[in-house]
């Protein structure tokens, strides 16, 4: 299996674990499922990485970081990468998308610098406001609507990057 | 006065150039400085310096690195064979962070811009403020 199959074959777990998670009548676990929406894009956006690189057009080392974004710059600044793919990534990677990327993004959690309030996301404890302490998982903290909204982004960019795969395996564009 | 011999053809800058100016029309980013320069390694590559507001949500890379990318084979650019094109991409509090921090690539940049070893592609008037700051002016 090729590196950029196996970062696939995770999304898609990832993606999966999301619909085990949803519970229309437990939100406890929307955080976990919106994490795993993140992950889904994470893992998508590094596999068409990697079979860029491995077809010979663009060699970015990519690891365990986070920082979907700042591939995402790599592949819309337009090294006429050929037609058909460039076309690809232009459409999936619309400025609508990247917007809906960069909120996802926003729940990874992060250090806090001193002075500033702990920022809402999906994994550990945040300040809403001063001298307040709430968990991810607590009631109406992520929405079934929002989880749905990151659902959708996850499942598309997945299924956009499964596609210039194999465009790229079969040496098309 | 620089001192950059820019290890390419005319058209290659030109279409440097091009490229450059392409990117200033990204939606999600504001292109303030590019430049072409040479780090004194991999002399066969082309080396790319791109400042954008935005890039990266303007956050600082926990790696405490810089992201670096090769264009390999891109299509339409009159490259010599086996010559890439290398990119270095940034935002402005990042650059900061690397400059003040010591990182490789920050180190190394501000060295070749020391040297002449540059070519300016685009600035805006923010760019020209980071330009100095990366000379330590």
């Amino acid at each position: 299996m090729s590196k950029s199959r196996a970062w696939l074959r995770q999304a898609n777990s990832d993606l999966a674990s999301v619909w085990r998670l949803l519970n229309p009548h437990d939100e406890s676990l929307n955080c976990q499922a919106a994490a795993k929406c993140q992950q889904t894009v994470e893992k998508a956006v590094k596999g068409l990485l990697a079979a860029l690189d491995d077809a010979g057009f663009l060699g970015c080392n990519v690891g365990r970081r986070h920082d979907v974004d700042r591939y995402l710059a790599l592949l819309v600044r337009r090294a006429r990468f050929p037609g058909e793919i460039q076309r690809g990534v232009n459409l999936l990677f619309n400025h609508q998308r990247r917007e809906e990327i960069r909120a996802i993004e926003r729940l990874i959690p992060r250090w806090t610098e001193p002075g500033l309030l702990a920022a809402r996301n999906s994994e550990y404890p945040y300040q809403p406001s001063a001298d307040v302490w709430a968990a991810p998982a607590d009631p109406g903290v992520f929405l079934d609507s929002e989880i749905e909204l990151y659902r959708k982004l996850a499942y598309d960019i997945l299924r956009g990057c499964e596609k210039l795969v194999s465009a790229l395996q079969r040496g098309l564009g | 006065m620089n001192s950059f011999t820019p290890d390419g053809t005319p058209e290659l800058f030109d279409r440097l150039h091009g490229w450059v100016e392409a990117h200033r029309g990204l939606e999600d980013e504001t292109l303030r400085l590019a430049l072409a320069f040479d780090p004194g390694r991999d002399s066969q590559d082309v080396f790319l310096f791109e400042v954008s507001d935005n890039f990266g949500s303007n956050s600082v890379s926990e790696d405490r690195a810089m992201l670096e990318a090769s264009y390999l084979r891109p299509q339409d650019f009159p490259l010599r064979p086996g010559q890439n094109i290398r990119l270095i991409l940034t935002n402005p509090p990042e650059l900061r962070a690397a400059l003040a921090e010591g990182w490789p690539a920050a180190t190394e940049i501000r060295q070749a811009i020391r040297r002449g070893d540059f070519e300016i592609l685009y600035q805006d008037s923010i760019g020209e403020g980071i330009l100095r700051e990366i000379k330590g002016e």
